[in-house]
């Protein structure tokens, strides 16, 4: 039953991973060449000033915008067609429980996200590795872990707009998760800016996660309002 | 969602909503002031304001600090002939009093120096990866080393082009400072790691047991020195390599204390200001042939103050002036706000590189509004026929978050249908 959920899911998210894997592997493969060419091209003792002042050398701000859209794109093909023809329903007569199906739509999507963003890590990890010590690749995941909870939080608060009949929570929701996101991407500037910010984002996972746990029930029970 | 697990998402939606709310309500009603420069001439050895009004026409007007007589341009210019000498020169109207400057601007140029701090570079935590610079070397400008150095249980060198470690200078150089009585790792490290200055003074270091010690490398060889600081327990320090030679830089110390640490033997020399907050203001220093100036900027809650002090070369002070800006709002907006918004949240970044959350501009007269919303709240409550016995906890959140909490409700509670009355 469970293999069988799997592959239901894969097969609505399948494209929109094999995208994001495509596009992932392809910037990945530009951030590799991009840095060898410029240690080809200037001293290393240039790039590595440019680095740890300026930041400009290290540009993963493509690599940020992907793990960032993974979320809410995931979350779309996740939902997007269980709630357009109601089918989200039809997982109530599965000789499942029904908080079972609930942990796991979302932990299907949460580990995929989280999958993208490890492998994306380890590479990442190791093409700095070969060129630079340790503390470009913190300074540089000082940058990448926000937009990673900021894409599970958008994954979050899209599958609740979708699945919660209640337009009232839908613009609360969309409000809440755009003015959130607003107010961690704004510190995201620099390597280490706000880097403790990562502690405050359990907190608004698991609110996410409980609301999105009753809209599961609001929708079953066939609330419209 | 009768249970407590809509709570968690209301007080999140409380907290987004208190540090944005009161945000967007200042960026439309509130009105910017006029600008207010304020500088000391001295010619007439007094305090002259420059304003730029606010509105479309930025206009500057110059005036004596009670706005009793106005100047011209060309008149205040010739207040300031150390900033604007080459206009007063080519007038033939550089002042009398400071004739002897006339013909030597050669003085006037050497002795510029700014400084300037705003306190988010106190703020801001390094990559951990420095240069040393050859600081006697042979050529006039500075070149960026092969090595860069971390600091960890020693003084380590990494070779940029093949990314591994140098021993030779990590040995050399942790070795010296060893022998130097430095205790590893270190605490702090200052320095301007750039290239576009004109001599290289390294850094300053704090090291393990709060000594502090000033490090460089001198054809090849560390030049290793510790300061004595006299109990001053260093929070920041703003180095500024300048051909003057006066002082290394601006150091930050407890109790709103600061200093500039001299060329001169290491000596500390206390800045004659009082209430600079290093965690929140901003300071410029300036020096001129006759004088140094020093302004602190303050953001406070409901104004903005800046203070202009000056010294003599000695650095005692001359003169001082302060003027505060008020925050403008036209007043019914302002009471509107300390009326319906209870508080403000935000991310503080205080003194450091990490976020702590923080409740400011705690108005009483909204928790009167507030006890009006929770009553108007219960009313609805009756009368869309629930029992207030289960609309306790929200009457709670309401009463102390106000407008917040009563949008988040209304929003996550589903509260804006109406039961059928049985």
């Amino acid at each position: 039953m469970i293999k069988a959920l799997i592959k239901k899911e894969w097969k609505k998210t399948k494209n929109i991973t094999i995208f994001f894997v495509i596009i992932l592997t392809i910037s990945l493969i530009h951030f590799y060449f991009s840095l060898s060419n410029a240690l080809e091209h200037n001293a290393p003792s240039d790039i590595f000033q440019d680095i740890v002042r300026k930041e400009g050398t290290i540009d993963i701000s493509f690599l940020l915008y992907i793990i960032t859209f993974i979320g809410p794109l995931l979350a779309f093909f996740q939902f997007s067609s269980e709630v357009s023809k109601a089918r989200l329903r039809i997982h109530l007569h599965l000789p499942l429980k029904q908080n079972f199906l609930i942990h796991f739509f979302s932990i299907y999507g949460v580990s995929v996200i989280s999958f993208i963003f490890i492998i994306a890590n380890v590479i990442v990890f190791l093409s700095l590795n070969t060129f630079f010590p340790i503390e470009i690749f913190y300074a540089v995941e000082s940058k990448f872990l926000i937009s990673y909870f900021i894409s599970l939080g958008l994954y979050l608060s899209l599958a609740i707009f979708l699945i919660n009949p209640s337009k009232v929570i839908k613009i609360g929701i969309t409000t809440l998760s755009i003015l959130t996101s607003l107010l961690f991407l704004d510190h995201v500037g620099r390597f280490f800016v706000g880097q403790n910010l990562y502690f405050y984002f359990p907190f608004i996972l698991l609110s996410y996660y409980l609301l999105l746990f009753h809209s599961f029930k609001l929708y079953t029970k066939g609330y419209v309002k | 969602m009768n249970s407590l697990k809509k709570y968690p998402i209301i007080i999140i939606t409380i907290l987004v909503l208190s540090n944005f709310l009161p945000y967007f309500y200042d960026m439309a009603l509130s009105k910017r002031g006029n600008y207010v420069k304020v500088g000391f001439s001295p010619v007439t050895e007094t305090f002259i304001k420059t304003t730029y009004p606010a509105g479309a026409s930025r206009k500057a007007i110059y005036s004596t600090m009670d706005d009793k007589t106005t100047f011209t341009r060309e008149k205040f210019e010739e207040f300031f002939p150390f900033t604007y000498f080459s206009d007063l020169i080519r007038w033939g109207t550089f002042p009398e009093k400071l004739a002897s400057f006339e013909n030597n601007t050669s003085v006037i140029m050497s002795s510029k120096q700014r400084l300037y701090f705003i306190h988010r570079l106190i703020a801001k935590k390094e990559v951990g990866l420095y240069p040393l610079f050859e600081s006697q070397s042979k050529f006039s400008g500075l070149e960026l080393p092969e090595e860069f150095f971390r600091f960890n249980n020693k003084m380590e060198f990494i070779n940029t082009t093949t990314n591994k470690i140098e021993p030779k200078q990590t040995k050399l150089f942790t070795k010296a400072l060893k022998e130097k009585g430095f205790s590893f790792p270190m605490k702090k490290i200052f320095g301007q790691p750039v290239t576009r200055k004109p001599f290289d003074e390294g850094y300053f270091i704090v090291d393990n047991n709060n000594k502090f010690f000033h490090l460089k490398k001198q054809e090849g060889q560390p030049f290793i020195k510790e300061i004595k600081t006299n109990g001053i327990d260093i929070k920041y320090m703003l180095v500024d390599e300048n051909s003057r030679m006066e002082f290394y830089g601006l150091v930050l110390g407890e109790n709103k204390r600061t200093y500039l640490l001299m060329y001169d033997d290491y000596e500390f020399v206390e800045l004659p200001i009082d209430n600079f907050d290093y965690t929140t203001d901003r300071l410029y220093v300036s020096t001129n042939p006759l004088y140094r100036y020093i302004d602190v900027d303050s953001n406070l809650e409901d104004k903005e103050v800046t203070t202009n002090y000056v010294t003599n070369l000695d650095y005692e002070l001359v003169a001082k002036n302060s003027l505060e800006f008020p925050y403008e709002k036209e007043s019914f907006f302002k009471k509107l706000e300390e009326s319906i918004f209870p508080f403000q949240f935000y991310f503080s970044k205080k003194g450091s590189y990490f976020y702590y959350p923080k409740i400011s501009n705690i108005n009483e007269k909204a928790f009167i509004f507030n006890l009006l919303i929770v009553l108007l709240y219960l009313v609805y409550i009756k009368y869309s026929s629930r029992r207030i016995s289960e609309h306790i906890i929200n009457s709670i959140l309401i009463l102390s978050a106000g407008i917040y909490a009563l949008i988040a409700i209304f929003t996550f509670a589903r509260l804006l249908y109406f039961r059928k009355k049985i």
